[in-house]
C-alpha cells in the first residue's frame, strides 16, 4: 500500500463484522477497535471481515484489551488511568451495490412483463455502530442500519459481552446478543461466514434455510449465553434465545414465535502452530416455534433441532492468506402446528445445508475466492409450494445448489471493491422451470459489484 | 547535549538583557524584551526539536526522557523479540511522554504533539526496525501477535498506537495514536 494510502485509512478498520444471516447478509467493519487499542488493522483481520487468532481472543475479551497479557499494565503504574475512552467507539458503513441477474425478473405486478435488469443500490447499506469498550471487561458491538433494499433504518447485530480472565489460562464470558452465531469468534459459522459474507440483496436466492442459518434471526431473539475458553484452544458456550420481534405484542399477528426459550451451544477446539490455524467445532439450537400468521400462539408447537459441524483453517503470512472455512447443518422439523393447521404434506421433515469456501489473499490488497453450496431436504408440497413466479418450489423440493466466485480489490484496509458471481446449477427444487412459470435455475445466476468502505 | 548548550546560551543571554534592562527602569522596553525572549525560546525549541528528528543516527550517551513503560520484565507483559527488542543505547531518539502544548506568540511555533504527529505520518509500508526507531523512538514495549512482531506506543493523554512488521523487518502497517475524525 502506497504512503498515501497509508496516511489515508490510518482509521482502518479493525475488529469487522458480519451478520450474514441476517437477509441478504449484513457486514460490517468498525474502525473503533483501531482507535481504542492503538493496533493495526491486522491485529484482528485478515481482510476484514475475517477474524485473525488474535481478533478471536480479543472478541472473547469482551471486545476490550483489558485482559490481554500483550498489553495489560501498559501504563506506567499497571492500570488504566482514564477507564473512558477519549473518542466515542463510533463507526460508520457505506455500502453500494449494483446487481444483474442472468434474465430479467418479471414485473411485480403486470403479467407477462419484465422488470428492469440492473439494479443500484445506493447505498445497499449504511450503518452506525456503537463498537468499542463500555468499561474494563465490558465491550459492544451495536449496529444500527439503513437498508436501500427496505428503505428502513432499524436495529441490527448486537454483542454485548462481559469477560473475565480466572486466570491466564481460563477466560469466561456472558454474551447478550440478537443473531445465533453472531457471538461466535469463528467464520465458519452463519453470522459472520466468509467468503462472500456479502450477497446482493435483491437477487433472487434458494427459498429455504435453517434456524440457524437465519430463520431465527429473521423471526427475531434475543439471547443470552455464558462461555468459556481454556487454554486458547478450547470453547464452549451455552444459552437461550427469547422471541424479541419488533412488535407492540406478541398474538397471533406474529410469525414464527420462539415458545419460552430456545436453548444454545457450541464447542470448539481451535490449534494454532506458527502462521497456522484450524478450528473444528459443532453448534445446535433446538427451538419450539408457534408459526403464527393467524394461528394462535398457543397449542402445538413446531419443534426445530438444528446441530451443525463446522471448519476452518486458516494460513496468515506476511504476503499470502488463505482461508478454508465450511459447515453442515442438519435440522429436523416436527411440524406438530404446521401439519395440524394444515399446511404442511408431512409431520416431519428435514432440511441441510451445505458449504465451504476458500478464499487468497495476496499483501493483504487483492484477493480471490471460491466457494460451493448446497441445501436439501424432504420433500412437501405444501411446505415448498409451487406456482409463484422466482420464488416458487418445484415438485415441493427445496433443493438448490450452485457455486460462487469472487475477486476483491482493497486498495486501503477499509475499503474494499468486490466482483462476485454466483451460479445455480439447482434453484428451489429444479434445474429447469423451477418456479412453474418457465423460470430455470441458471436465470437467477448473479453478477454483483461492491464498494464498501468502513470509517 | 544540543539541547544543553542551546538552554545555557538562552539562560545567559537572558540573564544579561534581563539585568540591563532593570537598571534603566523601563518597565515597557523589559516586558517586550521578556516577550521576544519568549519567542527566541520557543524558536530554538522548534529548532532542536527538528534537529533531533532528523538525526538518524543513534547517540549512544544521548539523555533521553525514561521510557514510557520501564523495559523491565513483567509477568503480564510478553518478553520483548529478542532479534528486535531496543536497548538503551539504542533507544534514541525516545518515545516518551510529549510535552503539554503551549501556544506561542510565534507563529512558527509547532507544538510537539503536531511533531510528533508528523512523525507517525511518514511511517511507509516497508521501512525497517531501525528507519522506525530513528522516526518515532523506541516502543513502549514489543511483542509477537500471531508470528508477527508488534512495536506499540503508548503516550500517557495522547493515545496509543503500533508498528507491524514483517518477517523481514519491514514495516506491514500501522495505528497511529492520534485518532480524530477527519485529517
Amino acid at each position: 500500500m502506497s504512503k498515501l494510502g497509508w496516511k489515508r485509512v490510518r482509521m482502518c478498520a479493525c475488529a469487522v463484522t458480519v451478520a450474514g444471516a441476517l437477509g441478504s447478509g449484513a457486514a460490517q467493519a468498525v474502525p473503533s477497535y483501531a482507535r481504542q487499542t492503538g493496533l493495526a488493522c491486522e491485529a484482528c483481520h485478515t481482510a476484514f471481515p475475517e477474524l485473525t487468532p488474535y481478533g478471536r481472543r480479543f472478541k472473547l475479551n469482551g471486545y476490550t484489551i483489558d485482559n490481554l497479557p500483550q498489553v495489560s499494565g501498559i501504563s506506567p503504574n499497571k492500570q488504566e488511568t482514564l477507564l473512558l475512552n477519549q473518542l466515542a467507539p463510533l463507526s460508520f458503513m457505506f455500502q453500494t451495490s449494483y446487481t444483474r441477474t442472468k434474465s430479467a425478473m418479471p414485473d411485480s405486478t403486470l403479467p407477462g412483463e419484465l422488470a428492469k435488469n440492473g439494479q443500484v443500490l445506493f447505498p445497499q447499506q449504511a450503518s452506525l455502530f456503537y463498537a468499542g469498550r463500555i468499561a474494563p471487561n465490558l465491550g459492544a458491538f451495536v449496529q444500527m442500519t439503513y437498508d436501500g433494499t427496505s428503505g428502513t433504518f432499524g436495529w441490527d447485530n448486537t454483542d454485548i459481552r462481559y469477560a473475565r480472565s480466572i486466570n491466564e489460562n481460563l477466560l469466561l464470558g456472558l454474551s447478550l446478543n440478537n443473531n445465533p452465531t453472531v457471538q461466535d469468534p469463528w467464520n465458519s459459522t452463519p453470522a459472520w461466514q466468509t467468503p462472500f459474507d456479502q450477497r446482493s440483496s435483491v437477487a433472487p436466492s434458494p427459498g429455504a434455510v435453517t434456524m440457524l442459518d437465519g430463520g431465527l434471526v429473521d423471526a427475531g431473539v434475543a439471547g443470552l449465553s455464558m462461555y468459556g475458553y481454556l487454554y486458547n484452544s478450547v470453547y464452549a458456550e451455552f444459552g437461550g434465545y427469547h422471541s424479541a420481534p419488533a412488535a407492540a405484542q406478541l398474538d397471533s399477528t406474529s410469525t414464527n414465535v420462539v415458545n419460552n426459550l430456545a436453548p444454545y451451544w457450541r464447542i470448539a477446539y481451535e490449534h494454532q502452530w506458527g502462521r497456522h490455524s484450524w478450528e473444528i467445532g459443532a453448534y445446535g439450537v433446538v427451538a419450539k416455534i408457534h408459526p403464527g400468521g393467524g394461528i394462535a400462539l398457543s397449542g402445538p408447537t413446531n419443534k426445530y433441532e438444528d446441530w451443525a459441524l463446522d471448519s476452518q483453517y486458516q494460513y496468515i503470512g506476511d504476503d499470502h492468506i488463505v482461508s478454508v472455512s465450511t459447515t453442515y447443518i442438519d435440522e429436523k422439523q416436527t411440524l406438530d402446528s404446521t401439519y395440524g393447521a394444515g399446511a404442511s404434506t408431512n409431520a416431519s421433515d428435514r432440511l441441510k445445508t451445505f458449504r465451504i469456501g476458500t478464499s487468497y489473499l495476496y499483501q493483504r490488497k487483492y484477493g480471490a475466492a471460491l466457494g460451493y453450496f448446497r441445501t436439501t431436504g424432504s420433500s412437501d408440497a405444501l411446505l415448498y409450494p409451487s406456482g409463484a413466479p422466482v420464488v416458487g418450489f418445484a415438485n415441493g423440493s427445496p433443493n438448490s445448489n450452485g457455486w460462487t466466485g469472487e475477486l476483491d480489490w482493497l486498495p486501503y484496509q477499509n475499503l474494499k471493491l468486490a466482483l462476485q458471481y454466483t451460479g445455480y446449477s439447482k434453484f428451489n427444487g429444479a434445474s429447469s422451470n423451477y418456479d412453474g412459470n418457465g423460470r430455470n435455475a441458471s436465470d437467477n445466476d448473479t453478477s454483483y459489484l461492491l464498494f464498501w468502505f468502513n470509517y | 547535549m544540543i539541547r544543553a548548550a542551546v538552554l545555557a546560551s538562552v539562560f545567559v543571554a537572558l540573564t544579561g538583557i534581563s539585568a540591563a534592562r532593570a537598571a534603566e527602569g523601563d518597565d515597557a522596553t523589559l516586558r517586550k524584551d521578556v516577550k521576544t525572549l519568549i519567542e527566541m525560546v520557543q524558536d530554538l525549541q522548534r529548532r532542536v526539536s527538528a534537529l533531533e528528528a532528523h538525526d538518524a543516527r543513534p547517540a549512544p550517551n544521548a539523555t533521553v526522557a525514561p521510557s514510557v513503560v520501564p523495559p523491565a520484565p513483567d509477568a503480564t507483559v510478553a518478553p520483548p523479540v529478542a532479534r528486535s527488542a531496543p536497548s538503551a543505547a539504542q533507544a534514541a531518539p525516545q518515545a516518551a511522554p510529549i510535552a503539554a502544548a503551549r501556544p506561542g506568540t510565534n507563529l512558527d511555533y509547532v507544538s510537539p504533539e503536531a511533531l510528533l504527529k508528523e512523525r507517525w505520518n511518514q511511517i511507509d509500508s516497508g521501512m525497517d526496525e531501525a528507519a522506525i526507531k530513528a522516526l518515532i523512538g523506541a516502543a513502549s514495549t514489543t511483542f509477537v501477535l500471531d508470528g508477527r512482531l508488534v512495536w506499540y506506543y503508548y503516550y500517557p493523554g495522547t493515545g496509543r498506537g503500533s508498528v507491524f512488521f514483517t518477517d523481514a523487518g519491514r514495516v506491514s502497517s500501522y495505528q497511529s495514536p492520534f485518532p480524530g475524525f477527519g485529517w
